[in-house]
């Protein structure tokens, strides 16, 4: 069947929400290698620090400078692709909004109430409703995500460089529910 | 030799038992694989413990991101607990093969079993004591087969019972256990004997992952018992003057305290449990392995 309208659009917005996640999810993937070495390099210099002599200590600090520099670079350069993939999201929530205010216009034109179901079961607003709220996930946790970068480098408490490095892992801010509400989309726009 | 070789039916069990052997023989083999299979598990159940912890641990006016993001560290510890009942979850679906080595096994034994009290009046006494240098004895047998049995059958619960406690979170709760009764009655004066005690639980759950190499430690763990009974002595002592309400109160990070003193005893009565189990079958197995 060939939709057009609003329906396309939305059956396209599914799939590159869809493969911006998948995106989101390698680059958390990097990332997380990144965050651990970064971790490591620091949890290695604060063991270093405690055993040896004050000597010996010039070297491995300076080593330890230029291991984390190139660390961080990696991590900005991946944190932008990822701050990308936000942009993208928050234009595919815009194209939503304007899709709702449209089909609102239109039904007090024609002077009906309610709105339409496009699909099977889902009207306009679920979908702005759904896209908006996996949006706000991704936005947060990109947020966190700066924090990481920011203040990862500048701790020696063990304790905190693993709480960074979990925060990075473990994706607090991405709930379970993202996998519901994106698995339903692509059911309800029949990509499933 | 001559004459038992005439006796049909001493030989049908002898059969029977080199059969009962050679099956026994395959589940202890499925039993090890299911241990190997479990490892990965455990120590990404283990890693996750320590994320908890450390997240848990960290003080929070080091991290500067949790004054914009408030609830981050409670959805933090959240998913990690998550992934935590995940593996653990994967685990009590790897139980289920245990269960099927422990119905091999009884039912081997079983067979054996009935065989034997079929025959037992026509069979002579001096035929079934009796050892060559090349065969044991079927009294000898029978006895290692039920042992055996006894030892399957008794693993089983212990570990189920084991998994669906998880460990890691009796690791957790005894480090919160020692926070919440220092944060209680600062004025206990045993708080020392706390950190031995951490120190003790939180080691001794390890030792159920590289099972039998791992014997010799196994005493050391004992002291677990010694540790029970410091915290039950201690709370029988305080129990009086603690509301029930304090002991019996959770929070979303701290269990209770009476889940706790729970947890510890169960611990204590598994170890107390395992050791002799370990060392029986550690010793036994030699000399089953040697008849193989």
């Amino acid at each position: 069947m060939n939709l057009t309208g609003s329906a396309r659009k939305l059956k396209d917005t599914a799939v590159d929400i869809h493969n911006l996640a998948q995106k989101w999810t390698k680059y958390n993937n990097e990332g997380s290698s990144i965050v651990s070495s970064v971790a490591n390099v620091k949890l290695q210099n604060v063991e270093k620090t405690d055993d040896d002599t004050d000597q010996s200590q010039e070297f491995p600090k300076e080593k330890m400078s230029l291991e984390l520099e190139s660390l961080c670079t990696e991590l900005t350069e991946l944190i932008q692709k990822m701050e990308k993939l936000a942009l993208k999201f928050e234009a595919i929530v815009n194209m939503c909004k304007g899709l709702n205010e449209l089909e609102s216009y239109q039904m007090k034109q024609e002077n009906k109430e309610g709105s339409k179901v496009l699909f099977q079961t889902w009207t306009l607003e679920d979908f702005e409703s759904t896209i908006q709220e996996l949006y706000s996930m991704y936005k947060t946790e990109l947020q966190v995500k700066k924090s990481v970068l920011q203040n990862i480098c500048h701790t020696e408490h063990k304790n905190v460089l693993m709480f960074y490095v979990a925060a990075w892992v473990h994706q607090p801010y991405i709930e379970d529910r993202s996998k519901l509400l994106l698995e339903s989309m692509l059911i309800e726009t029949g990509h499933k | 030799m001559a004459k038992k070789t005439e006796s049909s039916q001493f030989q049908k069990l002898q059969q029977q038992l080199q059969k009962s052997f050679t099956i026994i023989q395959q589940s202890v083999k499925s039993w090890q694989e299911f241990l190997i299979k479990c490892k990965p598990e455990l120590s990404s159940i283990d890693n996750l413990g320590e994320q908890y912890i450390c997240c848990k641990e960290a003080p929070e006016y080091m991290i500067p991101m949790l004054n914009n993001l408030p609830d981050l560290k409670d959805k933090l510890l959240y998913k990690i607990t998550t992934e935590i009942n995940m593996k653990v979850e994967d685990i009590q679906l790897e139980m289920k093969c245990f269960k099927n080595v422990c119905d091999r096994v009884t039912k081997q034994c079983d067979y054996s079993m009935d065989l034997y009290r079929k025959h037992a009046d026509t069979i002579h006494m001096n035929e079934i004591t009796e050892r060559t240098a090349t065969f044991p004895s079927i009294v000898d047998m029978l006895e290692w087969i039920q042992n055996t049995e006894r030892l399957f059958l008794q693993q089983y619960p212990l570990y189920k019972l084991w998994v669906d406690k998880s460990f890691t979170i009796i690791q957790q709760s005894v480090k919160s256990w020692q926070e919440s009764l220092i944060k209680c009655k600062p004025e206990l004066s045993s708080i020392d004997n706390l950190g031995e005690q951490y120190i003790c639980c939180k080691e001794a759950p390890e030792y159920m992952i590289p099972m039998l190499n791992n014997l010799p430690d196994l005493k050391d763990k004992l002291l677990v018992t010694k540790q029970c009974d410091y915290s039950m002595d201690l709370y029988s002592k305080h129990a009086d003057t603690i509301h029930m309400n304090e002991i019996t109160e959770r929070t979303a990070t701290c269990p209770s305290m009476a889940d706790m003193l729970e947890w510890i005893q169960d611990t204590e009565r598994l170890l107390l449990q395992q050791y002799p189990l370990y060392k029986l079958w550690i010793d036994k197995k030699t000399l089953v392995s040697l008849r193989f």
